[in-house]
C-alpha cells in the first residue's frame, strides 16, 4: 500500500513524522471487495439531477488526500453520488452513511456538477461503528462561473471505525466553495482538501472543528492553490486534544504563476485538555508569484486562566466555563451547519464527550 | 432599612508573596454608593478583585462578608452567586460564545434556572437601547472586535442583566469619550436602588454626575488612608493627591 497519503507538497525533515499520513492511520488490512457503484436514490430537489457518468474534467480533480486515495475510493466505489447542478437551491442536499457489521467498509465517490450562476448546499453524515469498518468518501466538485458550493462534512462515526475523507475543488470565475467539517469520530480520521483557485475572483473558505480523545489519531492535509488573479482563501481550524490523542494538520497555500493580488489565510487554534495528547501543525505557504498577501497563524495551549475568571466571576462554574470555552471552539463551524437538529446532536455528542474527561480538574 | 452589606474586616492580600493590601477595613451599607480613588499602583483593583476573588489574589489574612456571611474562602463564581459583580477594567474577550447567550447562561447560573427565552430577550433588548447598543452585538462574540467603549457598556449591560446586591466598578470610565461616561452613568443610576451597593474606582469625578456618593476612599500604600464625603472627589481632581497629606486633620485618616 502506498503509504504518501495526505502528503505535505514540499516534504521537511522525516524526523518530524508530518510528511504523510502516519501508518497507524492507514486504511485496516482487510478484505476489500469491489464495489457496486449504486447510484444515489435519495430525494433530490427541483434543479438538480444525476449524472450518469462522470466527465473526465471532474473525474481528474486530485483530492487533498493524493492519486492513491482517489483511486481507492472511485475505482470500486460502493456508492456514487455525481449531482449536476442547475439553479440556485435554498434546500440542501443530505446524504448520509452508516456504518455497521454487516456493511463494514464504504465507500462513497460523490461529485457536484456546478453549472454558472448555481448554487447548492450538501450535507454528507458519516456514522455508525464496526470492528475495523471503514468509510472513505471523495467528493469532487466543479464551480464554475459565479456558482456558491456549500460541501458539510459531519464525521460521527465510532471508536472502532476509520474515517478518510477527500475533497478536490475546482474554482472558477467568481465562483465559492466552502468547506466546513466537524471531526468527531472515529479510531483514525483521516481529511484531505485541495482546492483549486482557477478563475478571477475564485473565493474558497474552510472551516473545521475536531474533538480527539482516548486513543485517536486525527490527520488533516488542507491546500488552497491559486492559480487565478484576485483569489481569496481562508482555512480555519479550531480543535481540543484530550486523552492521549494525536493530530496533525497540514496546511498549504500556494500561489502559482498567475494569481497576482490573491489573498490566501489560514490559523489554527488548539486547545490540550490532557498533557498527554499531542498536537502537530505545519503551515506552508508557498509562494510563485508576486503582489500576493499570505498569513498563518497557530495558537496552542490550554484553558486561558483569564478567561475562566472571567466567567466565573458571573457565576459559571469552573466546569461549565470549561463547557463554554470548549464549546466556543466549534461555534464558527456548528454556526454554519444546517439543518438545525444535526446542530445539535453534535453538541450533545460534545458535551457527551466532554462529561467523560475531567473538565473540573 | 439599610443592613451591612460588605464588611472588610483587617484584609490583606498579597500577589506573588508582595503584599498590596495591607488591613482594609470597609464597611457598604445597603443602598450606598462609595468611590474608591488613589494614585496609580496603590491597590484599587487588587481591592475590588479580592473582593471578587481572583484566584491570583492571595488573601493573607482578614474577612470579606457579604450581608454578613463570610465568603472569603469561596471561590469567584460562589461569590458571583452570592451577589458580587465586577465590572472588569479590560474586560475579557471570549471567541465563540455570543453576549446573548453568554448572559443568558450567566443569568442561568445565578438564578439556578434558565430564563424564560422571550423574557429575557425582551429585556435584553430594552436595556441595550437603554445604553445605546446596537442590538446586533447581542449576537456578536462576547467583547470580539468590540471598542474599548463598546467593552465597558457591555460591562454595564451585564450588571444591569444579572442585578447583583453588590456592584464593583473598577475604572469603568476609563477611556470613555463624554457620550459614552454619560451613558454608562445613565446605566448606573438605572442599576442603583436602597437595597444593594455600589463601589466605584475612579479618577474622575464626570462618570459620578447626578449619582448620589455617600462615601468616597482614598488608598495609599496598600491602606486607606482617607475617607470622607463627595467633597473629597472635588478637592482631589482639583489638587491632586497631595493635598490630602497637608489637611489630614480635615479628614478622617484612619
Amino acid at each position: 500500500m502506498n503509504t504518501q497519503i495526505n502528503r505535505l507538497p514540499v516534504p521537511t525533515w522525516n524526523r518530524t513524522g508530518v510528511n504523510w499520513l502516519d501508518k497507524k492511520a492507514l486504511p485496516p488490512d482487510r478484505e476489500y471487495l469491489p464495489g457496486d457503484h449504486l447510484p444515489y436514490d435519495g430525494f433530490l430537489p427541483h434543479g438538480i439531477s444525476l449524472m450518469d457518468d462522470l466527465p473526465e474534467e471532474i473525474a481528474s480533480i486530485p483530492g487533498g488526500m493524493g492519486e492513491w486515495m482517489n483511486e481507492f475510493i472511485r475505482k470500486d466505489a460502493d456508492k456514487t453520488c455525481y449531482l449536476l447542478v442547475d439553479g440556485s437551491l435554498s434546500e440542501p442536499v443530505i446524504i448520509t452513511q452508516t456504518l455497521d457489521s454487516a456493511k463494514p467498509v464504504i465507500r462513497a465517490h460523490y461529485a457536484i456538477n456546478a453549472n454558472p450562476g448555481s448554487n447548492l448546499t450538501v450535507v454528507q453524515i458519516n456514522r455508525g461503528d464496526a470492528k475495523d469498518g471503514m468509510i472513505g468518501s471523495l467528493t469532487q466538485i466543479d464551480a464554475q462561473e459565479n456558482s456558491v458550493i456549500r460541501l458539510i462534512s459531519i464525521q460521527l462515526l465510532g471508536q472502532n471505525s476509520h474515517s478518510f475523507d477527500t475533497v478536490g475543488a475546482r474554482i472558477g470565475k467568481g465562483a465559492r466553495v466552502e468547506i466546513i467539517r466537524a471531526v468527531l469520530g472515529g479510531k483514525t480520521a483521516a481529511c484531505g482538501s485541495a482546492a483549486y483557485l482557477e478563475g478571477q475572483g475564485g473565493d474558497y473558505q474552510q472551516d473545521t472543528a475536531y474533538f480527539a480523545d482516548k486513543e485517536q489519531i486525527f490527520d488533516f492535509n488542507d491546500i488552497a492553490r491559486h492559480t487565478g488573479r484576485e483569489t481569496v482563501s481562508e482555512m480555519h481550524t479550531a480543535g481540543v486534544l484530550a486523552g492521549t490523542s494525536s493530530k496533525i494538520l497540514r496546511g498549504t497555500i500556494d500561489f502559482q504563476a498567475g494569481s497576482a493580488h490573491s489573498v490566501g489565510h489560514e490559523n489554527e487554534t488548539v486547545l490540550l485538555l490532557s498533557p498527554s495528547a499531542r498536537n502537530r501543525t505545519v503551515p506552508l505557504i508557498l509562494c510563485g508569484e508576486e503582489a500576493v498577501e499570505g498569513q498563518h497563524a497557530a495558537t496552542l495551549g490550554q484553558f486561558d486562566e483569564k478567561q475562566l475568571y472571567y466567567l466565573c466571576s458571573r457565576g459559571l462554574s469552573l466546569a461549565e466555563a470549561k463547557r463554554m470555552l470548549v464549546e466556543a471552539r466549534f461555534m464558527p463551524v456548528l454556526n454554519k451547519i444546517t439543518p438545525d437538529d444535526l446542530r445539535m446532536e453534535i453538541l450533545n455528542v460534545i458535551e457527551r464527550r466532554l462529561d467523560e474527561h475531567e473538565c473540573d480538574s | 432599612m439599610s443592613h451591612t452589606l460588605l464588611e472588610i474586616k483587617d484584609l490583606t492580600v498579597s500577589v506573588e508573596d508582595k503584599i498590596i493590601l495591607n488591613g482594609i477595613n470597609l464597611t457598604i451599607k445597603s443602598g450606598e454608593l462609595h468611590v474608591l480613588m488613589g494614585p496609580n499602583g496603590t491597590g484599587k483593583s487588587t481591592l475590588v478583585s479580592a473582593i471578587m476573588g481572583d484566584p491570583r489574589y492571595q488573601i493573607e489574612s482578614g474577612q470579606i462578608l457579604l450581608d454578613g456571611k463570610d465568603i472569603t474562602e469561596m471561590k469567584a463564581d460562589e461569590r458571583a452567586r452570592a451577589g458580587v459583580f465586577l465590572s472588569f477594567q479590560a474586560p475579557e474577550e471570549i471567541p465563540g460564545v455570543t453576549l446573548e447567550d453568554f448572559l443568558r447562561t450567566a443569568k442561568g447560573a445565578l438564578e439556578k434556572r434558565p430564563p424564560k427565552i422571550l423574557q429575557f430577550k425582551k429585556e435584553l433588548k430594552e436595556q441595550m437601547k437603554a445604553l445605546d447598543m446596537d442590538p446586533s452585538y447581542g449576537e456578536r462574540y462576547l467583547n470580539v472586535g468590540f471598542s474599548g467603549g463598546e467593552k465597558k457598556k457591555t460591562e454595564i449591560l451585564q450588571l444591569l442583566m444579572l442585578q447583583p446586591k453588590l456592584a464593583l466598578l473598577d475604572e469603568t470610565d476609563s477611556g470613555l469619550d463624554v457620550d459614552a461616561v454619560r451613558t454608562v452613568t445613565k446605566g448606573i443610576r438605572a442599576f442603583k436602588n436602597r437595597k444593594n451597593g455600589l463601589f466605584i474606582i475612579t479618577h474622575n469625578a464626570s462618570i459620578l454626575e447626578g449619582l448620589d456618593v455617600d462615601v468616597v476612599h482614598v488608598l495609599e500604600g496598600g491602606k486607606i488612608a482617607y475617607t470622607g464625603g463627595r467633597e473629597l472627589i472635588s478637592k482631589i481632581t482639583q489638587e491632586g493627591f497631595g493635598v490630602l497629606g497637608k489637611e489630614a486633620g480635615f479628614y478622617e485618616r484612619l
